[in-house]
């Protein structure tokens, strides 16, 4: 927590200083947030071309603004606010649904979820949770230990489906390592709605990862 | 809480925000894609040449001119996506060169002089000196030899820690900025670009402004010597006064044929 709050304060003072004209300040900070900002728009835009268009917006917007940056507001914040209206801007632009992170938009958000639970779970499909009731194939079943690799991909997969406000606050707290209040201050959500967001968006990817919870005995 | 979440829910709520969770795990083996150097290099490009006042950029072969607006958009053709799993997430991720052009030239030096002061030592006196001479003259060749070759071996080593700091260490000044004319007196500076603001804002005012309200000139009409001085004081106001320092230098480099500049440096 310690070497957060120094970093933050150490991002605040690098920005303040390129903003009045020190240039070598920015490399640093360009260094340490590039990598994050980045996977945050693949994995919202679901190519790299659009996530490499968006991410250099971001930066060039940045640096259009360094002047008025005030060190007060946490500098992760103001880029991914930044970063936030350039990624609606594009929906809005493209007309595609928000709720989908494929290129090709074949897929409905409900038809992308059965696929998926049907791989994942029968149980989850059926919207039951209870590892007890479940009496499908043990082979596939809840019970059965995936390995690694099975729920990094089944992860990937749900993390395509989820709703697009689900998604960026997941990502903005993993990625972007943002506590509540930060994604809201972003997102122009309220906490409590942050919150929501991110339980929900955890319940599905928890189900991806096998990590379901049993259902209360009745 | 929520309505609809049990309390396991809670629980891997909390787990997840300790970064405790599996999502969390298998999040984090997700291949960490990154963008490419030739994107780096123009964000970089541009974030130099958008800091650099107009007036300077001519000067720089590195930088373009172009201040406002921002340099074109650049996207370069993409390689094949590849696996780079080796983000810590706060790793500066810079080109190798980007350490000092004089240290390898340096180093060299080094093992030049040193190599010649050897070759002086060893040639030392000539070989008509009397037994007693020549003994001496041995002895003080071999310890010359001997001290350059320590000299040479501290050169090295100079140059090596010299390097190891160069690249852990925050990158260093492109090499065409000269260095920042020094700041003796910072209250008297502040003191002086308030007077100077306040003698420019007079300036620009109509004579019937005490009547009428002058409008206020829109940001991008304010001229960028006025709005980097406005900028220095507002840091000072604030409480920031090394960040004041450090732009009011800043600002003295940038704008060294600027009226105000040698009356802060104290010049005629």
């Amino acid at each position: 927590m310690l070497a957060l709050m120094v970093e933050a304060a150490d991002d605040a003072l690098l920005m303040t200083r390129y903003g009045i004209g020190d240039v070598p300040s920015f490399a640093p900070l360009y260094a340490r947030h590039k990598g994050p900002l980045y996977r945050y728009f693949v994995r919202q835009c679901g190519n790299a071309e659009t996530a490499d268009e968006l991410f250099q917006d971001v930066w060039l917007r940045l640096i259009k603004a360094r002047e008025r940056f005030e060190p007060r507001v946490p500098f992760t914040v103001y880029l991914y606010r930044i970063a936030h209206n350039c990624l609606v801007e594009h929906f809005r632009k493209s007309g595609r649904a928000l709720t989908s992170a494929s290129d090709t938009g074949q897929f409905r958000v409900e038809e992308i979820r059965e696929a998926v639970a049907e791989e994942i779970d029968p149980a989850f499909a059926s919207g039951r949770w209870s590892l007890v009731e479940w009496d499908g194939d043990p082979a596939r079943g809840p019970g059965a230990a995936l390995t690694g690799a099975e729920r990094t991909e089944r992860l990937r997969m749900a993390l395509e489906t989820l709703p697009m406000e689900q998604r960026e606050t997941f990502l903005l707290r993993e990625e972007a390592g943002m506590g509540l209040a930060e994604i809201a201050a972003v997102t122009g959500a309220n906490a409590e709605a942050v919150k929501s967001r991110l339980l929900n968006a955890l319940k599905t990817l928890r189900a991806a990862v096998g990590d379901l919870a049993p259902a209360d005995s009745r | 809480m929520s309505s609809g979440n049990g309390p396991q829910d809670d629980a891997a709520f909390a787990a997840f925000l300790a970064g405790e969770s599996p999502v969390s795990t298998a999040y984090d083996n997700l291949e960490r894609v990154e963008p490419a150097p030739a994107l780096d290099a123009a964000i970089l490009a541009a974030a130099k040449a958008a800091a650099i006042p107009v007036g300077r950029a001519a000067a720089t072969t590195a930088a373009p001119a172009a201040l406002n607006p921002p340099p074109a958009r650049v996207l370069p053709a993409r390689p094949p996506p590849a696996e780079d799993d080796d983000d810590d997430g706060d790793t500066a991720v810079l080109p190798a060169a980007r350490r000092p052009r004089w240290i390898i030239p340096a180093a060299l030096a080094a093992g030049v002089l040193a190599a010649v002061g050897i070759g002086f030592s060893v040639s030392g006196p000539s070989p008509a000196v009397s037994d007693g001479k020549s003994a001496l003259a041995s002895l003080f060749a071999r310890r010359a030899r001997e001290r350059s070759e320590a000299e040479k071996a501290a050169a090295e080593a100079a140059a090596r820690e010299l390097e190891v700091m160069v690249m852990e260490g925050p990158p260093l000044p492109p090499s065409f900025e000269p260095d920042r004319p020094q700041v003796t007196d910072l209250e008297a500076s502040i003191a002086l670009i308030r007077r100077e603001l306040v003698s420019a804002e007079r300036q620009e005012a109509p004579a019937d402004s005490a009547t009428a309200e002058a409008p206020v000139a829109p940001a991008d009409m304010i001229q960028p010597r006025d709005r980097r001085l406005a900028k220095i004081l507002e840091l000072y106001d604030e409480g920031n006064p090394d960040l004041a320092r450090d732009a009011l230098e800043i600002f003295l480099r940038d704008f060294s044929d600027d009226p105000v500049s040698p009356r802060i440096l104290g010049k005629p």
